[in-house]
């Protein structure tokens, strides 16, 4: 959703980039670069896959973009174990607003009535 | 192989150095519900599980139960502490709330469960950033002696997650300063059992990633990417990490 609210984009065109991680027509600069960060250094502890990942973002964005897209991936490591080893769920009016676009997903076979195994 | 120059290091932003010398402070105080030492022994598991035989095995096959064994452990920590620590650190996707169950009926409590996740939520991202930039990882630090505070928040409830939170109106003293004026939203509420870990980690990614009131604004961009990149770089991760939520 916030993808979505600071791109303009359509919930499925966010969705397809950030499910894929392939870049298309999100209106976001240097998409391409970015996701390909993500992606090679997300469980990698290669230290000159992680050099090269550094430079070629680098390249694109330069050394402080390079720091806060390394934050940003980081604090998601975080989140994202917290959220789901407390079994977050969002309130109320989030699962509103999502909805449709968890149905699109498919998401809901996921719902904790079968997260209860 | 090439590091990180002293010249890139200076360039990394001193709120992001700061919050990773304040937390690995809080991370070796006596915690609500474990000593130091026992927070500081479950920092070091979850750096030693990424080595865990277990861990490796259990993250190729369909389902986590059908990789049998015992983890690899520093074996500082009783064997359902170190379980916690492995999984959530290296699979916890695949967490379901009966894994939550069995460590309650193991013999964790609730908050203890929940003072375990949010350490292991802090070192992560700590550890993920020095390797993403090019340093080494902070060094553990000391544990201070002390003994747990061990304070329960009145008025948390089982809500919207599997473990108790309080909610906004029920919070109290620093809980309800951390709360705020405003809504506060499931990820905001997840570690409110235990509100110095629940304010820790979100003063952590606050810097990290954005704040409350940052959030709310699409257009913000004091950084150097803009709020579509970060927010791209957020959604990549959480589809990466097969986050439920």
């Amino acid at each position: 959703m916030a993808l979505r609210a600071s791109t303009g984009a359509h919930d499925d065109e966010a969705l397809q980039v950030v499910m894929s991680g392939v870049p298309t027509g999100l209106d976001v600069e240097h998409q391409r670069e970015l996701l390909s960060f993500v992606d090679v250094t997300h469980s990698t502890h290669d230290a000159s896959i992680l050099q090269a990942a550094r430079s070629d973002l680098s390249t694109a964005i330069g050394w402080a973009g390079v720091v806060d897209a390394a934050a940003i991936v980081a604090a998601f490591e975080g989140f994202t174990r917290m959220a789901d080893a407390t079994g977050c769920h969002h309130d109320a009016e989030r699962e509103a607003e999502t909805r449709g676009l968890r149905e699109r997903l498919g998401i809901e076979r996921w719902s904790d009535s079968s997260r209860q195994q | 192989m090439r590091d990180t120059t002293p010249d890139e290091q200076l360039l990394i932003r001193h709120d992001l150095l700061e919050v990773d010398r304040r937390t690995w402070r809080h991370i070796a105080e006596p915690g609500t519900w474990w000593t130091g030492d026992e927070r500081v022994a479950m920092a070091a598991e979850v750096r030693h599980a990424r080595h865990c035989r277990l861990c490796i095995a259990r993250q190729q096959v369909v389902s986590p139960a059908l990789a049998e064994g015992d983890h690899d452990s520093l074996d500082a920590l009783p064997d359902v502490v170190v379980d916690l620590v492995h999984r959530v650190a290296t699979d916890s996707g695949r967490i379901t709330r009966r894994f939550y169950e069995e460590k309650l009926r193991a013999g964790i409590t609730d908050a203890q469960y929940v003072e375990c996740v949010a350490i292991i939520s802090c070192v992560v991202p700590l550890d993920t950033f020095a390797r993403l930039v090019g340093l080494s990882p902070s060094p553990l630090p000391k544990p201070e002696p002390g003994d747990p505070r061990r304070e329960r928040p009145a008025g948390a409830v089982v809500h919207s997650a599997w473990v108790p939170t309080v909610p906004p109106e029920a919070a109290e003293g620093e809980l309800a300063e951390f709360y705020g004026a405003g809504r506060a939203g499931a990820i905001r509420r997840a570690l409110s059992l235990v509100p110095a870990e629940a304010i820790a980690f979100r003063t952590s990614g606050d810097v990290m990633y954005l704040s409350g009131e940052q959030m709310g604004n699409p257009g913000w961009t004091p950084r150097a990417l803009t709020r579509s990149q970060i927010e791209l770089i957020a959604a990549r991760v959480s589809a990466l990490n097969e986050c439920f939520f």
